[in-house]
Parts: C-alpha cells; structure tokens; sequence
C-alpha cells in the first residue's frame, strides 16, 4: 500500500527474471495483468490465481515477451514493471502464446485463440523496428509517486534504439506520459490499440521538452 | 520408430482439433495459406496441439521452420527419432 513512509523508501531497478523473491514474482505478475487485461481477458484460465502463476512462470522462461521484464521496487514493494522485447517481437509474442496455451486444456485452447483473433485485430501493425515494449504499468496502488516517470526514463535508457509499444487509443494518462518521453504517434490509424515510437534521439532530459503536452 | 503414415494419421487428428472449419486432407504440399484458420495464431495453436499429440517440444526458433504440413512432418520426424 503506498503511505508516506513507503514514498521515502529508496527505489531501485531488478530484473524480474533474477534479483526477486517468489512474493516479489507475483507483485510484478500483478502489475503485468493490470498492463494487459484486454490480452489476458481472452484466456479462459479457471481463476485469477492461474493467471497470475501462468504470468509469473513467463517471468523466468526465455524466449517470451516477459522474459526480460524490469521491475521498479520502492523498499521491497513492487511498484511497476516494464518487458522490453530486443529481438524478434512476433516470435516473442508466439513464444509468449504458446506458453499459456500448454497451461490450458485443448478446448480452452480453441476458445482462446477465437477470442485473441479479434483481439489482434484491434492491434496496429508495427512498422519500424527497435526495442518492442509488451507490457508497462504502474500498480494501481502505487500511483500518483512519480514512478510512471521514473520507469518511463528507464525504458527509454540512452535513447539510442528506437522505442515502440501499443496504447489503447482513450489511455490518456498513459497517452500523455509517453509524450512527455518524446514518443509519438506512428500513425493516423484507425485502431483501438494504436502504436506510439520514439526513434533513436538523444537520451531523456536533453530534447526538447517545450511540446504542449509535457506538464 | 514411428512411420510417416503414422504421424499422418496422427497429424490429421490434431488438424481436425486445431483447424475444424477448414476439412482438409492432409498432404506433404499443403499450404498453411490453404487451410481455413491456419494463420499467424492458429499456427500457435498447432504447434502445442502438435506437442501435446507426440510429446514433443519445439523451440522458439523452430516455430517459424514451417508453413507446410510436409515441413511439419519433417520436424516431427526429426524430433522423434
């Protein structure tokens, strides 16, 4: 829970597959479900709980979209979390799929590929290669700390790769913190989830920030 | 040693499973583009129908060695052995 004293605590940077706690996995398997339920909503897992493990598990499996999550910790409380993708994104995301396809009976396999091809459609294709953003969220207990900036200036890092990620179209929040780390819109599309990028720049702190969405 | 008219036979099971819109009959020349659902998702959903039916495991970077059910059955074969 964030109070006053949980806002003095130091805050630091671990890689999700590595430096964490079993307790710390699932804070960050939280964050991530809260990054995507529009994804993880066309999974018939039984639960919540076997969505959480399904999510956690990924944490620590290579190959997927998941595997090079990093976590932003106040104390030892996670407080938001980001997945980078480096290399091929389309293979990451099969591999991500397969993974919570082994975890589901073959007809709640059928149900979920039904149900994740609309979805798809609702995602603008990518264009430009560069660092693939799959999931960033802050948690929903943590925010209004000032922590979607610092991940944020942490995904952008030297600022030298191209940065691109989907965002729902109405995120505004989300919207206009993207904008205020130098991404932009790739598109006029028509899509729910339209992609923002960044290309290789300067790194954060040295462009220019007079654009009228900074705050 | 499994035979190939074996795996075919197996094969048509999990495509009847994965694929039921598209009734095809299998052959080493089918085309993904070819079989009703077998797109860049229901590629997933073969490949861990696949697994489950020999029990076998692919790799990541074999997901994207086939789009053919000959090339399929060659990774099949191969893994069995």
């Amino acid at each position: 829970m964030a109070s006053p004293a949980s806002e003095a605590r130091v805050t630091r940077f671990a890689a999700a597959a590595e430096a964490l706690t079993q307790s710390q996995r699932a804070q960050v398997a939280e964050v991530l479900l809260e990054a995507a339920p529009d994804f993880y909503g066309h999974l018939p897992f039984p639960d919540r709980d076997a969505v959480l493990d399904a999510i956690a598990e990924q944490l620590r499996a290579p190959g997927g979209e998941l595997a090079d999550t990093r976590v932003l910790l106040a104390g030892e409380r996670v407080v938001a979390a980001f997945s980078p993708v480096t290399g091929d994104v389309k293979q990451a995301g099969r591999e991500s799929l397969a993974m919570l396809l082994r975890r589901l009976a073959p007809r709640a396999r059928a149900q979920a590929l039904a149900g994740l091809s609309g979805y798809v459609d609702t995602l603008e294709p990518l264009e430009h290669d560069g660092i693939y953003i799959a999931r960033f969220a802050v948690a929903p207990a943590a925010r209004g700390h000032g922590y979607g900036r610092l991940l944020g200036a942490e995904m952008i890092g030297d600022g030298r790769a191209r940065i691109n990620l989907h965002v729902h179209r109405d995120n505004r929040a989300a919207i206009a913190l993207y904008e205020r780390l130098g991404l932009r819109r790739a598109s006029m599309s028509d899509y729910a989830f339209v992609v923002y990028t960044r290309p290789p720049a300067a790194p954060f702190g040295e462009q220019d920030v007079s654009s009228p969405c900074g705050a | 040693m499994t035979t190939t008219g074996a795996i075919y036979a197996d094969l048509a099971g999990v495509f009847e499973e994965v694929f039921p819109e598209a009734g095809v009959e299998l052959s080493a020349q089918l085309e993904s583009s070819e079989v009703e659902g077998w797109d860049s998702l229901g590629h997933v959903g073969l490949i861990v129908a696949v697994e489950d039916r020999f029990g076998i495991e692919f790799r990541p970077e074999e997901y994207e060695q086939f789009a053919s059910v000959g090339a399929l059955v060659t990774l099949i074969e191969a893994k069995l052995v």
